[in-house]
């Protein structure tokens, strides 16, 4: 399950793409995830973070930018799907600027969000919607690092990328739900 | 796919990690449970030298005591209390905490030898209280209303009776927007809110002896009250309530 499946399986898969291939990616992801839920259990909540201008509190600054990030993720997934032809978006390398460049600002946007939650709470439980979150946010950067390295190999299973968007797509709009709706819903929108 | 000999997604990850990384300095670099110790010095000696003594000396004294009982190496040893337990009160600090069912919530405010509290359950019960700091304790009362909060590694452990109901609360330092605030109308109308670090709150509303439930707070601005806008403020532990 190392350095060495991915030697093994990187050659062979140029032919045909093994799941093996993924193995490293999705190994390495796992570990980012139990390393965020670590450490987030580890940590004691300091409730505190910096603040970010502009804002009226951290949690409505948090809830703008997880709102933000989700927006640019329905841009990932229709210019995700677009890389495969679907939607008429033409051709791939028209697209793929604009799927990286969204992807990466999404990301940058949700990393203040996730460094005041680790820091500020850690992974907590008390409820059902905090205990979703905390997992959804591991499985969220598990997802994102396997995504990455996952794009770095020669070849991968068609599903993989989709699978791995898919996934990405999903535990951010649940990580939204949880949390910026949430708080909007509940305290009002605010800014 | 003809995926990516790019370093693109290498790049991408990379860059997430280090600014992620750096997030989390930030944060613990500028963690008031580290700089607060050193910021009330300077308010504290503007304001009065003839602050009590416990004060002064808590400010001089527990930098590194209460800075380490929030750094994750001594959070896995909150249950060695007894080594830190001696930390004294910050100059001024606010702590917010619910008891075990979740039902009541408790925020002590403390500055300056002086302590304020309130207790609520957001439906019905609720209860002002005020005393004074003396070391890692805090005595405070209102009628027959009575709270002790005791500093204990960081924690502030509330125990008391209020309105004839025991209450038990684990509360932790808390900073805005988390925190206790207050609005007091000259009509009578009383506002209280407890706003917890999850960001959830509790709040009551009373006039002339009517209990409603508060309206939402947002802390930084106005809330409608009676149609007009007001603004609630941050309880101090040495407000007279």
């Amino acid at each position: 399950m190392t350095a060495s499946d991915l030697d093994q399986a990187g050659p062979a898969a140029r032919s045909r793409p093994a799941v093996a291939v993924l193995a490293v990616p999705v190994v390495l992801g796992v570990g980012v995830a139990v390393a965020l839920g670590v450490y987030g259990s580890l940590h004691e909540g300091a409730a505190y973070g910096i603040s970010i201008a502009g804002f009226s509190s951290g949690a409505v600054a948090k809830s703008w930018l997880a709102s933000g990030a989700f927006v640019l993720a329905i841009v990932q997934v229709v210019t995700g799907a677009g890389m495969w032809g679907w939607f008429g978006l033409g051709d791939r390398a028209r697209v793929a600027p604009l799927h990286r460049w969204s992807g990466r600002l999404a990301i940058l946007a949700t990393l203040p969000v996730v460094t005041h939650c680790l820091y500020a709470f850690g992974f907590e439980h008390d409820n059902a919607r905090v205990l979703a979150h905390s997992l959804l946010g591991c499985l969220f950067f598990g997802a994102f690092a396997t995504k990455m390295l996952a794009l770095r190999l020669r070849s991968v299973p068609g599903w993989a990328l989709p699978l791995l968007g898919g996934l990405l797509f999903s535990a951010l709009a649940g990580l939204w739900l949880t949390s910026a709706l949430w708080f909007f819903t509940t305290t009002g929108v605010a800014r | 796919m003809s995926a990516a000999s790019n370093r693109g997604p290498l790049v991408t990850l990379t860059a997430a990690a280090l600014v992620g990384v750096g997030l989390l300095s930030a944060d613990a670099l500028t963690d008031p449970a580290r700089t607060r110790a050193e910021a009330p010095a300077s308010a504290a000696a503007t304001t009065a030298a003839a602050a009590p003594a416990a004060v002064t000396t808590s400010t001089s004294a527990p930098p590194a005591a209460t800075s380490a009982t929030t750094t994750p190496a001594a959070a896995a040893t909150t249950t060695t209390s007894v080594t830190t337990g001696a930390a004294a009160y910050p100059a001024e600090a606010v702590y917010v905490g619910r008891d075990a069912t979740r039902r009541i919530s408790v925020a002590v405010a403390v500055r300056d030898g002086k302590a304020a509290a309130y207790v609520c359950d957001g439906k019905s019960l609720e209860s002002w209280l005020t005393g004074t700091v003396s070391g890692t304790t805090a005595t405070l009362s209102a009628g027959s209303d009575r709270l002790v909060a005791e500093l204990d590694a960081g924690w502030l452990d509330v125990t008391g009776t209020v309105r004839g109901r025991a209450v038990h609360v684990r509360a932790k330092l808390g900073s805005e927007p988390a925190g206790l605030y207050r609005l007091s109308r000259t009509d009578g109308t009383t506002i209280g809110w407890i706003v917890q670090p999850d960001g959830s709150q509790v709040g009551l509303e009373t006039q002339s002896g009517r209990v409603a439930p508060a309206p939402v707070l947002v802390p930084g601005q106005p809330v409608n009250v009676q149609g007009e806008a007001a603004y609630p403020k941050e309880v101090s532990g040495d407000d007279r309530i």
